[in-house]
């Protein structure tokens, strides 16, 4: 958070699930490796790096499609927020893997002493007018592997606070071309040359699946975002006691962000929807300790005037209340970040 | 996420949904059709 630097901010949580995420990677890359060789044992060298670059490939793409679908699951299902708190970290390991299944495809053209050609495949251009068998496939996953490398050497807290949330979140959008990128590399390449009935059903259903879900979620949001009318600057909440103790309702004006209305207690407050972090969304969250935390990264700012507690120095954007008869409504003109503006209930 | 991402994201994924369900549907479908068996000979064919 911004009270100082680090690295990478481990605790408990986080060490936890990197354990459980190194295990079962080594497991499916040992299970691959060991049934393949069971089942099809290879029979030189230029076999085994063969079946490696295939073990390291499939988990990268697997990898990559779990990256993908838990951003929807998490707004589809709070259930899922814990996996969205640590994706960073799958996200870099889908990196690494993904590099070591193209280190070992060099290692290939090395063995091979066929390394020129690999430079000519990428470069033969009448080639990518082959579709689908033909295609140089290969250039589809190094334009995968270039957005991942992206997605990794900027997944840090540094980078977030440099480019701003909103660049930062457009840049990260790059890893839906890297994952169409990828799922095509696939389709002409390993699909192409190996006929077993799994490849395309695989790829097909995970790639159905990512899409299917970010469709839903999306559908989810637009209602909200079609936003509410307003009355002289004023847009209607709800009563008080419809918003559950220590949440919010989430409410826009038409064409204008979300804002958060809490209540912890009788105390209430309008705050910006968008957490200083990373833009998530802090009405999804809850109060913990006088606290909103965002569901995304734990990220507090009090209730009152949407201030991180010391020593950390975020703020939340927040808006006027008024209660008017039964109904909370929330002025459209923000105040400061960090302003005091909340009421108490008689 | 800010309005514009969110807009974003619903503009990209029925894009990527079409498109890429496309070309992984043509790629299937259009395959190339497993090289034919090694010619093989009955042991009559072979006495003959």
């Amino acid at each position: 958070m911004s009270a100082g630097f680090r690295a990478v901010q481990w605790n408990g949580a986080k060490l936890r699930y990197d354990a459980i995420l190194l295990g079962l990677v080594a497991l499916y890359l040992i299970g691959f490796i060991a049934i393949s060789a069971t089942l099809w044992p290879p029979g030189n060298r230029s076999a085994w790096i063969d079946l490696r670059i295939k073990a390291f490939g499939s988990c990268a793409f697997l990898m990559l499609s779990a990256v993908l679908a838990i951003g929807p699951l998490a707004r589809l299902n709070a259930r899922f927020l814990p996996l969205l708190y640590n994706r960073r970290h799958l996200g870099v390991a889908t990196f690494c893997v993904a590099l070591l299944h193209a280190g070992f495809m060099i290692e290939w053209y090395l063995l091979e002493s066929e390394i020129t050609n690999l430079a000519g495949e990428l470069t033969s251009w009448g080639d990518y007018l082959n579709f689908p068998a033909g295609f140089p496939f290969k250039a589809l996953g190094l334009i995968a592997l270039l957005c991942m490398m992206v997605m990794a050497a900027t997944s840090h807290d540094y980078w977030l606070a440099v480019l701003t949330p909103p660049v930062w979140k457009a840049l990260h959008m790059a890893v839906y071309v890297g994952y169409g990128a990828a799922v095509l590399h696939i389709a002409l390449g390993a699909m192409q040359s190996n006929r077993h009935p799994l490849i395309p059903i695989l790829l097909f259903g995970l790639f159905a699946a990512v899409s299917t879900l970010h469709l839903l979620a999306a559908r989810k949001s637009e209602a909200l975002d079609k936003g509410d009318e307003t009355a002289e600057g004023w847009l209607p909440v709800c009563a008080p006691m419809d918003i559950a103790d220590g949440r919010a309702r989430i409410v826009s004006a038409i064409g204008g962000e979300r804002i958060a209305v809490f209540r912890d207690g009788k105390l209430l407050s309008a705050v910006s929807n968008l957490c200083a972090h990373q833009n998530g969304p802090v009405g999804e969250g809850r109060v913990i300790d006088g606290c909103i935390t965002c569901p995304w990264h734990g990220y507090e700012y009090r209730v009152e005037d949407g201030c991180a507690p010391p020593p950390f120095s975020e703020k939340l954007t927040t808006y006027p209340l008024r209660l008017r008869g039964s109904m909370i409504e929330v002025a459209l003109t923000p105040l400061p970040p960090g302003t005091k503006a909340s009421i108490t209930l008689q | 996420m800010k309005r514009a991402h969110r807009a974003a994201h619903r503009r990209i994924w029925p894009l990527l949904a079409v498109t890429i369900g496309a070309a992984l549907i043509l790629a299937i479908v259009l395959r190339p059709a497993p090289p034919a068996e090694a010619e093989s000979f009955t042991v009559l064919e072979i006495l003959e």
